[in-house]
């Protein structure tokens, strides 16, 4: 099959023009150790199909850059599987002295080529006219204007590729004087405002005020506070749907399956633990479309050094705001959209503490936390919710500030950014790039993620414990309740008998789980590694919790519920003030003050979310970075949560102490 | 011309770092003070020595500077902006405020 690879600046609208020829035949390609991507698409043609190549838009091919690598590997054969046999030179028609001068620099490959004109809307309104057929005379090579928003040129464009040629040699030699490209310009545009004049006010009324100090930042912040406010409202019915679809799917294969290992895989390993990542996928595709939107327009580009000025306090690029403002979704996401940040070193030391801000998952630990430690207290409970957020954004700028001094260490590319024009977004577009980043993500949950599911599951289920013998009278007794109810003389007895029977039912399960919870690989680390967890006041039961913890936040207040021994449910209060009446061995209290508050920094401090250290892996292309994040994160939690406890414990005995004297 | 080697043509006293230049000024590059690595990008950007621009956003306390060159518009951070020398070719008004206008001379 043919290969024709697509080529061009910045902001040419050349994606928009792959989304026309390809549509959703199209898929990602990454390449080891990099996280410059490019798009596989094939474009049916007449007679034949051809498989097109979007490749990243770059300013030059000879820059240090990893965009301009790939594009020099690609065009010069060195990518394997990626050889291109004819190149599509993307070029805006309003900005021709730069994209003929790029057109021919790749000339020199002696690929053959052909030129799409972009951007004819835009030129019309500037009074500016096109003279293709005189540019393709000059050039020897086909030119076409073809619009990937509207799709008009893009079918004469589809049908051009085949007469795609290297600019002869007569032509490349002319093209190369000095002041040829001045002379197409003029020749082949016309019109009464000449491209690059300075009368386009509205566009610099409306940089002044994106850009402005205080404007500007007002108009970012209530934009992020929309987009997330759309996010959660708008994900939240999806992400019920498809939390029901796989509960019910859990349910069908545990009543069509015999109960066992094959069972407990299933429901419990790989259609939970797909559940828990999957169920994320409304926001990242409402992110990523509303981004997408965004940044169609114009405006992000400009809201980039608006944040620029904040971040760069900390080692980060104005552009890292988005990654870290999205990972208080969820951190998958906000790692995903890393790939906005031009620097690599930028781009790891966002990724590497991304995960530091309070994401959607860890609000239910944080409710429960809160709720035991003020149960009365409505305004410190607010303020302690408040705190939390705080404390993962405070220490994740601060770690920033950190790895940019010392591993990180280097100078950021400078913020120079082209402010392309400000247009109305293409919905089309944003489809396509939240469709695409909706694939990828899906592809990780069903590839790494997975894998890790069936791990955890493994050493949670194993060794298999029989059923104790205290959850065996109870399982006896519901037997000899569900005779009594057969032969009750009036149905409302047969339902308290009924009732009775399940309720001893529900506490033989619980007693049954807690003992496995227990006595698997996983609780046996659990009391391991206890005297570890020990001095933030943890006891065995808890370090099994936060140890479970670790495959994902959300799974703490099931597990500790479980391991306690009360019932787990939707009413936050009643759950947190069961807990507080749990006690320890020595009867002390099991959640006191000062743990309650250890596990609530812990919590907030630690990486605790396996997909998201799947997702760092694919987007640093190394497990040396997700295993840094575990550990650097990890530690930082345990130490916060040590001087927490400490500090915790020694005012708490101090006002006892004050208050007996 | 190299976008690396800088333009001599003007007299020194006349160059200035784009941070001073006021909106609307029309200025030539001369020659910018950044590491070759990105002098190379600003070239291929459209920015380089010799090339005429014009200023859309004056500098201010902590904000880009925002320039045009032909129909590419370039936001530079101050420290950027900085290391770029230019000589200013027409200015449009002799207004003094800070940060220019872009009334057209009378």
């Amino acid at each position: 099959m043919p290969r024709v690879a697509m080529v061009g600046n910045p902001n040419v609208g050349k994606t928009s023009l792959f989304n026309r020829l390809c549509g959703l035949r199209a898929k990602t390609a990454n390449f080891p150790g990099s996280t410059v991507e490019a798009h596989v698409g094939k474009c049916s043609l007449a007679e034949t199909t051809v498989e097109i190549v979007d490749l990243p838009g770059i300013y030059a091919m000879d820059l240090a850059l990893p965009e301009s690598k790939l594009c020099r590997d690609c065009v010069s054969g060195r990518l394997e599987g990626l050889e291109p046999d004819a190149l599509l030179v993307v070029v805006d028609a309003t900005n021709m002295q730069r994209g003929l001068r790029f057109a021919i620099s790749l000339a020199s490959s002696r690929r053959a080529m052909l030129l799409a004109l972009t951007m004819g809307d835009l030129a019309k309104t500037r009074g500016v006219s096109v003279d293709a057929a005189k540019l393709s005379l000059e050039l020897g090579i086909p030119v076409v204007i073809a619009n990937g928003r509207s799709g008009e040129g893009v079918a004469a464009l589809a049908r051009a590729i085949a007469d795609a040629r290297p600019v002869p040699f007569a032509h490349l030699e002319a093209a190369r004087t000095p002041g040829w490209i001045d002379r197409q310009i003029e020749g082949s545009l016309g019109g009464t405002n000449s491209v690059g004049s300075d009368a386009d006010s509205l566009a610099d009324r409306l940089d002044s005020a994106f850009t402005h100090p205080v404007l500007g930042t007002l108009c970012f912040v209530l934009l992020m506070v929309a987009v997330f406010f759309a996010i959660f409202r708008l994900a939240e019915w999806p992400m019920d749907g498809i939390e029901s679809a796989f509960g019910w799917l859990g349910s069908m294969t545990a009543s069509v399956l015999p109960a066992g290992v094959l069972s407990s895989l299933l429901v419990d390993g790989i259609i939970a633990g797909v559940a828990g990542t999957v169920v994320f996928l409304p926001q990242i595709a409402i992110l990523f479309f509303l981004l997408a939107l965004i940044e169609d327009t114009g405006y992000l580009a400009r809201a980039a050094f608006v944040m620029d000025r904040l971040m760069c306090r900390f080692g980060l690029p104005g552009t890292a705001f988005i990654p870290l403002l999205s990972s208080h979704a969820c951190a998958l996401p906000g790692i995903m959209s890393a790939r906005l940040i031009p620097d690599p070193k930028d781009r790891l030391a966002t990724i590497l503490v991304a995960p530091f801000m309070s994401c959607s998952a860890r609000v239910g630990v944080y409710v429960l936390l809160v709720t035991i430690l003020f149960p009365d207290n409505a305004l410190f409970a607010g303020l302690a919710f408040a705190g939390c957020y705080a404390l993962g954004a405070i220490a994740a700028l601060l770690t920033a500030l950190l790895f940019r001094k010392t591993f990180l260490r280097g100078k950021s590319r400078p913020m120079v950014l082209e402010l392309p024009p400000y247009r109305f977004p293409c919905l089309r577009t944003a489809f396509y790039t939240s469709y695409d980043r909706s694939i990828v993500f899906l592809k990780n949950a069903g590839g790494i993620i997975l894998a890790i599911c069936i791990v955890m599951w493994w050493i949670s289920a194993y060794p298999r414990s029989p059923i104790p013998p205290q959850a065996q009278a109870l399982i006896a007794q519901a037997a000899l309740e569900d005779a009594s109810a057969a032969t009750a003389s009036d149905a409302q007895l047969a339902q308290s008998y009924a009732d009775r029977r399940s309720a001893l039912l529900l506490e033989a399960e619980l007693i049954t789980h807690r003992q496995q919870q227990q006595q698997s690989f996983a609780g046996q680390l659990g009391g391991l590694v206890q005297p570890v967890f020990a001095p933030l006041g943890l006891d065995d039961r808890l370090t099994v919790a936060v140890l479970t913890s670790f495959l994902a936040r959300e799974v703490f207040r099931s597990t500790v519920t479980v391991l306690v021994g009360t019932n787990d449910g939707d009413d936050d209060d009643r759950v947190a003030t069961d807990l507080k009446k749990a006690t320890r061995a020595d009867g002390t209290p099991l959640f006191d003050t000062a743990t309650s508050a250890s596990l609530l920094v812990f919590f907030v401090l630690a990486m605790q979310c396996l997909p998201t250290l799947a997702v760092t892996r694919r987007e640093t292309g190394s497990w040396k970075w997700p295993a840094f994040q575990l550990v650097w994160m990890t530690m930082i939690a345990y130490l916060a949560a040590l001087a927490t406890h400490a500090i915790v414990h020694s005012t708490v005995a101090a006002t006892a102490i004050g208050a007996l004297t | 011309m190299n976008p690396a080697s800088p333009d001599n043509s003007q007299p020194k006293s006349l160059m200035r770092p784009l941070t001073e230049l006021r909106r609307g000024d029309r200025a030539i590059v001369n020659q910018t003070q950044l590491d070759p690595e990105h002098v190379a990008t600003l070239a291929a950007m459209g920015l380089c020595a010799s090339c005429e621009l014009t200023v859309c956003r004056a500098s201010g306390r902590g904000s880009p500077c925002i320039v045009q060159i032909d129909a590419t518009r370039l936001g530079l951070a101050p420290e950027v902006a900085q290391k770029i020398l230019a000589t200013v070719v027409t200015r449009p008004c002799d207004c003094p405020v800070d940060g220019g206008c872009a009334r057209p001379k009378a």
